[in-house]
C-alpha cells in the first residue's frame, strides 16, 4: 500500500494521513507500505518525528516499510536527509553532501535506559551552545524532558523515543518534539478512568496528582511539572497528540489552559512538541546550596 | 553521616535511584538520629526520583521528624526546588487525608 505525504506536514495533518491509511486497512494492516515524498513540500519539526514514529510503529506491526519519490533533492526532502531521518530508517543518508544543520539537533532514537545520559551529554550541551546559555539557566529544560522519557518508560511498552530540536533564532524559539509508539496516553488512563475519550484522557493525565498507578511509588507530577515550566512559566506551549486526542496547552494571563484541537486523526503511541520561548529562559549563575525549610 | 547521592544511586533521574537513596537513608537514620544527603556532583532530580527517595520516606517519618533528620546540602536551585515542592505537597495532602 502507498502513502502519499503532500504538501506541508506537521503532527496535526500527518494524524489525518495516518486516520486515512487505517481507514483503508479495513482493520489488518498491510505487509507492505511505501512512503512516498513525491508531492511533499514542506515538513515541520513536529513532522519529521511524527514521521518517524510512524514508520517505527509501522515496523513494529511487522509492516515492511519502503521510501519512494525521494531521488529528487526537494527542499523538504533534503532537509529530512540533513535531520538524518533517511540514515535512522535507511541505514544511509540519501545524498552525500547531506549533514546535520546547525540549528537542528538531528533525529535520534533515543533508548530510555539510555536517555538520561543522551539529554545530560547531546541535548543539553547542544541547546547550551545553540543559546548561548550555560547548563545551569538550562535545568529546568533538562528535567522537562527526563520527565517526558521517565513517563515513556513507566506507561508504554516501548521504552524507545524519537527526539527532534530545531532551534528558530528568528523567532526565539526552539522547538523539541518526542514521539514514542507505546499504547498511548488514553490508553494508560483508561486503566483508571474507564469512560472517557481521548481527548479528555490527555488532560486529565495532565492534573497534578493523577496516576494511573502504572509504577508503584508514581504520584503523578512528571507532565504537570512539564506545563508548569514549559507553559506557565516560559510561556511557551505544548502541543499533545495520543491516539485520537490532539490538546494543546498554553498560556493564557499566567494560567495554562488547554484546547482541544480540531485534528481528526489517529497518531500512534504519543507525540509531545514543546515550543519553549528563549527569551523567557532565565540566566541562572551555578550556585550550590542546602535546603531551607 | 553522609550520603552522596552520586555513591549510591549514580544520579538522581529515575525512580529506581531514588529507592536506592530511600533504603540508604532509612539504614542510616537506624543507626543515628541525623543524616546528611549530599547532591554533589548533581545536575537535576525529577519527580521520580524525589519520590522514590524522600517522598515515600513519609509513609515512615513525619514530616516533621524528616525536616529535622535529614539534611539536604550541596544542592543546585533545581534539586532544591523539586525536593521542596514534592516533599510540601505530598506532605500537605497526608495531613488532609
Amino acid at each position: 500500500m502507498q502513502v502519499d505525504l503532500v504538501g506541508t506536514l506537521d503532527g496535526s495533518n500527518l494524524c489525518a494521513v495516518v486516520q486515512r491509511f487505517v481507514d483503508d486497512c479495513g482493520g489488518v494492516l498491510p505487509k507492505t507500505v511505501s512512503l512516498d515524498f513525491r508531492r511533499l513540500t514542506f515538513i515541520r519539526p513536529a513532522g519529521v518525528t511524527f514521521l518517524s514514529n510512524f514508520a517505527l510503529w509501522l515496523s513494529s506491526n511487522r509492516v515492511d516499510v519502503s521510501f519512494s519519490g525521494i531521488e529528487n533533492q526537494t527542499g523538504a526532502i533534503k532537509y529530512l536527509d540533513d535531520s538524518l531521518f533517511f540514515e535512522q530508517h535507511f541505514g544511509r543518508k540519501l545524498f552525500p553532501d547531506s549533514n546535520p544543520r546547525r540549528t537542528t539537533l538531528p533525529l535520534t532514537r533515543v533508548h530510555q535506559p539510555k536517555s538520561h545520559f543522551w539529554i545530560r551529554t547531546t541535548m543539553i550541551p547542544w541547546l547550551s551552545g545553540s543559546l548561548g546559555l550555560n547548563h545551569t539557566s538550562l535545568h529546568p529544560v533538562q528535567t522537562c524532558v527526563s520527565e517526558i522519557f521517565n513517563n515513556i518508560i513507566d506507561h508504554s511498552t516501548k521504552d524507545i523515543g524519537s527526539v527532534f530540536v530545531q532551534h528558530f533564532p528568528n523567532r526565539s524559539e526552539v522547538c523539541l518534539s518526542i514521539a514514542d509508539f507505546g499504547v498511548g496516553i488514553p490508553a494508560t488512563v483508561r486503566r483508571v478512568v474507564k469512560v472517557i475519550d481521548d481527548h479528555d484522557a490527555i488532560i486529565q493525565a495532565s492534573r497534578d496528582g493523577f496516576t494511573s498507578g502504572t509504577t508503584k511509588g508514581n504520584r503523578g507530577a512528571g507532565l504537570d511539572i512539564l506545563l508548569n515550566y514549559v507553559v506557565r512559566i516560559n510561556g511557551g506551549k505544548i502541543i499533545f497528540h495520543s491516539l485520537k486526542g490532539h490538546v494543546m496547552f498554553y498560556r493564557v494571563r499566567n494560567q495554562v489552559v488547554h484546547r482541544k484541537l480540531s485534528v481528526e486523526g489517529f497518531c500512534p503511541g504519543t507525540t509531545i512538541d514543546i515550543l519553549f520561548n528563549t527569551d523567557s529562559i532565565v540566566r541562572e549563575p551555578e550556585e550550590i546550596g542546602e535546603l531551607e525549610w | 553521616m553522609v550520603i552522596r547521592i552520586v555513591d549510591v544511586a549514580g544520579g538522581a533521574d529515575t525512580a529506581d535511584q531514588g529507592y536506592a537513596v530511600r533504603h540508604a537513608i532509612l539504614a542510616a537514620l537506624s543507626r543515628e538520629d541525623k543524616v546528611i544527603v549530599s547532591f554533589d556532583c548533581i545536575d537535576i532530580a525529577t519527580s521520580s526520583f524525589v519520590n522514590g527517595a524522600f517522598v515515600a520516606l513519609l509513609d515512615q517519618l513525619p514530616f516533621s521528624d524528616f525536616k529535622r533528620r535529614v539534611k539536604i546540602v550541596q544542592a543546585t536551585k533545581q534539586v532544591l526546588h523539586m525536593v521542596r515542592t514534592r516533599l510540601t505537597k505530598e506532605a500537605t495532602q497526608l495531613a488532609v487525608a
